[in-house]
This record gives C-alpha cells, sequence and structure tokens, in this order.
C-alpha cells in the first residue's frame, strides 16, 4: 500500500500541494485528473521523492529510500531516458539497477512497438513516449506511475497502449495515470482521483459510478462545477445574441 | 574493455573524450609554460651574480649566496595549473546539468536505489583530472628539482 498522508509542497508563494491524503493499495489502474498546474505532477514527484515536501510517504509503512525506490517506476512526458543511448543500452543499465526488472516484457514491448536499438535521440516524439513507458513497464516496479507519458502520441497509439497495459499487467502491479484524456481513459481505469489547485476534490471508483448509472465525464464535470451554459453564453455575448 | 571500465565513472552515454584530451592539452601547455619560466628564472637570476665565465663555466660571486633564488621561490608559475582544477570543477558542474540535456534523466538518475551512482559518475571524472594535474605537477617538480642542482653550484643550492 502507498499511503499519501498529509502532503503539502509549495513554489515560493505559490500551493502546488495543500495537505493531500490518499493511499493506493497494489492491483489498481487509477486515474489521476486534473488541469494543467492542479498539482498531479508535483504529487507524482513527491511519491518518488525528486522533490521535497511536508508530509509523508510510506510503501508498505515504510517512507520512500533507497531500500525500497525500486518499487516505484514512473515515466514522464519530459522523458527520463538518456537521449544518446540504445534501447539496449538501458536495458543493461535498469538491470544492473533494478533487480526485478522484465527482459522478458522488455523485449515484447520493443517489438509491439517496433521500436529500433538505436540512440534515442534519433526517434521520433511518439517513439520516445513509447519507450518511456516500456521502462517503466519493464523495470519490475509495483507502483508505475505515468504522467502524461503519451502526449504528443495519436488515438491509434493511445488505444494499442491501454490495452497492452491491461493485458500485461500483473495482480499486484498498480498503475497511476496522470492524464487529461478522461474519455478515453474511463474504460480502462477502475478508480479515478481528482486534484485541483493542489487539493484531492473527488476520488471514486469507476464501477461505484457505473452502479449508479453514472459516467466519468459528468463525475468530473460535476467535481469541478463545469457550467456547462458558459459556452453558449461567451458566445451570446460575442455575437450580441445573434447566436 | 578499457572503454566500458571508465564509462561506469562518467554520465551515461557522455563523450568523456573531449575532457580527456582538453587535461592532457593544458597540462601539456602548462608543463612547458612553467619549465620555462622556471629556467628563466634561475637563468635571470644566475646571470645578474655571475662575475665571469673561465672556458664556459660560470664564475659567481662568492657573496651572491642569497641572491641565488631558492628552488621553491623559482616555482611561482606552478600556480597557473590553478585552470586545470578550475576545469575540473566545470565539468563536474557540467557533467551533473548533462542530465537535463535533451530529457530529464536525472529523474532517472536520482530515483535509483543506489544513490551513489550520480554523483559517482559527475564527480569521479573531475576526481581523475584532479589527479592526474597532480602527478603532472609532482612530475614537473622533480625534472625542476633536477635542473636546478644540475646548474645551480652545490654551496648555493637553496631548497627553501
Amino acid at each position: 500500500m502507498l499511503e499519501i498522508k498529509n502532503v503539502s509542497k509549495s513554489y515560493g508563494s505559490k500551493q502546488a500541494l495543500s495537505d493531500v491524503s490518499i493511499s493506493f493499495p497494489r492491483g489498481e489502474i487509477v486515474g489521476l485528473f486534473g488541469e494543467n498546474g492542479a498539482g498531479k505532477t508535483t504529487l507524482l514527484k513527491s511519491m518518488l521523492k525528486l522533490i521535497k515536501f511536508e508530509g509523508s510517504i510510506t510503501l508498505d509503512g515504510e517512507s520512500i529510500s533507497e531500500k525500497n525506490i525500486d518499487k516505484l517506476s514512473f515515466a514522464t512526458a519530459e522523458h527520463s531516458f538518456i537521449p544518446n543511448l540504445t534501447p539496449s543500452a538501458h536495458r543493461d543499465f535498469y538491470k544492473e539497477h533494478f533487480p526485478s526488472f522484465s527482459d522478458k516484457r522488455f523485449k515484447s514491448l520493443m517489438e509491439f512497438f517496433s521500436l529500433p536499438d538505436k540512440p534515442l535521440r534519433s526517434f521520433s516524439l511518439g517513439q520516445k513516449n513509447q519507450f518511456e513507458v516500456i521502462m517503466a513497464l519493464s523495470q519490475g516496479a509495483d507502483y508505475i506511475l505515468i504522467d502524461e507519458a503519451f502526449a504528443g502520441n495519436d488515438i491509434f497509439n493511445r488505444e494499442d497502449f491501454y490495452k497492452v497495459l491491461l493485458g500485461i499487467l500483473g495482480e499486484n502491479e498498480t498503475v497511476i495515470l496522470s492524464t487529461h484524456l478522461i474519455e478515453e481513459v474511463s474504460d480502462f481505469i477502475g478508480r479515478a482521483v481528482l486534484i485541483r489547485s493542489g487539493e484531492i476534490i473527488g476520488d471514486v471508483s469507476t464501477l461505484e459510478l457505473m452502479e449508479k448509472g453514472d459516467n466519468l465525464v459528468s463525475y468530473v464535470k460535476r467535481a469541478y462545477n463545469y457550467r456547462s451554459d458558459r459556452v453558449s453564453k461567451a458566445l451570446n455575448d460575442l455575437t450580441d445574441g445573434e447566436v | 574493455m578499457m572503454k566500458k571500465k571508465l564509462e561506469k565513472y562518467y554520465p551515461l552515454g557522455y563523450d568523456y573524450r573531449p575532457e580527456i584530451i582538453i587535461t592532457a592539452l593544458m597540462c601539456m601547455l602548462l608543463s612547458g609554460w612553467a619549465f620555462l619560466m622556471f629556467r628563466a628564472g634561475l637563468n635571470l637570476a644566475l646571470e645578474s651574480v655571475t662575475q665571469e665565465y673561465i672556458d664556459g663555466v660560470r664564475i659567481i660571486e662568492e657573496t651572491a649566496f642569497y641572491k641565488v633564488p631558492t628552488f621553491v621561490s623559482l616555482l611561482g608559475e606552478f600556480q597557473s595549473f590553478a585552470l586545470v582544477f578550475i576545469f575540473a570543477v566545470i565539468t563536474a558542474v557540467y557533467r551533473y546539468f548533462y542530465h537535463y540535456q535533451h530529457s530529464k534523466s536525472i529523474y532517472l538518475m536520482k530515483r535509483l536505489p543506489k544513490r551513489s551512482e550520480l554523483y559517482k559518475r559527475c564527480l569521479s571524472g573531475s576526481a581523475v583530472i584532479s589527479l592526474i594535474c597532480l602527478a603532472v605537477m609532482a612530475g614537473l617538480v622533480a625534472v625542476c628539482f633536477m635542473e636546478y642542482i644540475s646548474i645551480v653550484p652545490e654551496e648555493f643550492v637553496r631548497i627553501f
């Protein structure tokens, strides 16, 4: 269980996370939703201890340290691979540092996405994103944190990825998927966490929503107090009521 | 084999060859400069106390003991080797920020179970540059000392 308790983080005067408490059991696919600057990336980076924060984050009761950091992997749209290295050189480095690295998964995913064994700097943006996710999935982590890693890929690519993800994940693996693409992932995730201005404003299982006859998009809109009349109002204002 | 071993002490995918070439060039140029200045200083000092030459042999004033410079006072130009140490510091900073170039590989390095890996890969090269520089300086001091005792008459030799 990954537990986040009373985590706060500020960048100067801007409060990025405000007293966030949430837990993630193993074996879930979680969608982490929020607008730009809501605090999604800050929350993920806090989990990985890439940034300093107030509060506590523990994995199975122990704070994140050298002992258990290999249980967390990270794929980011900023890319964390080494551009001058080839995929096979990355594999060798990961194998050296992450004892649970899955060579089998790495090979299968490399084949699936048909990625060449050339330095990453020569890859297209889509290929770079795919590789970023391949490494996160192959590391052998229990918690796979994915931060908008498929931004810039086309819809077919993304759909392929979601299907592969569902097909390969073990029962103890948890994916925390930070994305804007709510509609697109709504069929793949089991839980949705909504974050706004550094605070968790919603946490719901998609099964629960389904049982209530609700859907994720409506739930998110309600949580964000989305005003459906704002488009017609804006158009009215702009066209002096001609529309 | 050697290349593989060296790669473990530099950032992943980092081309360390320019650093080694620059270090070698700096050491060679600074050694040449320091030796030249040492030799020039010694010659000037000896000329100023030379009475005459008899059959090519330098005759020095008997009272010139304190006018012949000490060995250490002739090593002033060795301070230019500070440039190599400054270079070592600059490369260490550069190697760290290399992890921000074209990607944020710093995220990978910072979440490795072996936390020292990042610092090992950023600092080892600088340690090697500093050690090479110290070794070159030590070798040059030895060469200069041999030169000093071979030129300065025994009774005028002073180290400090």
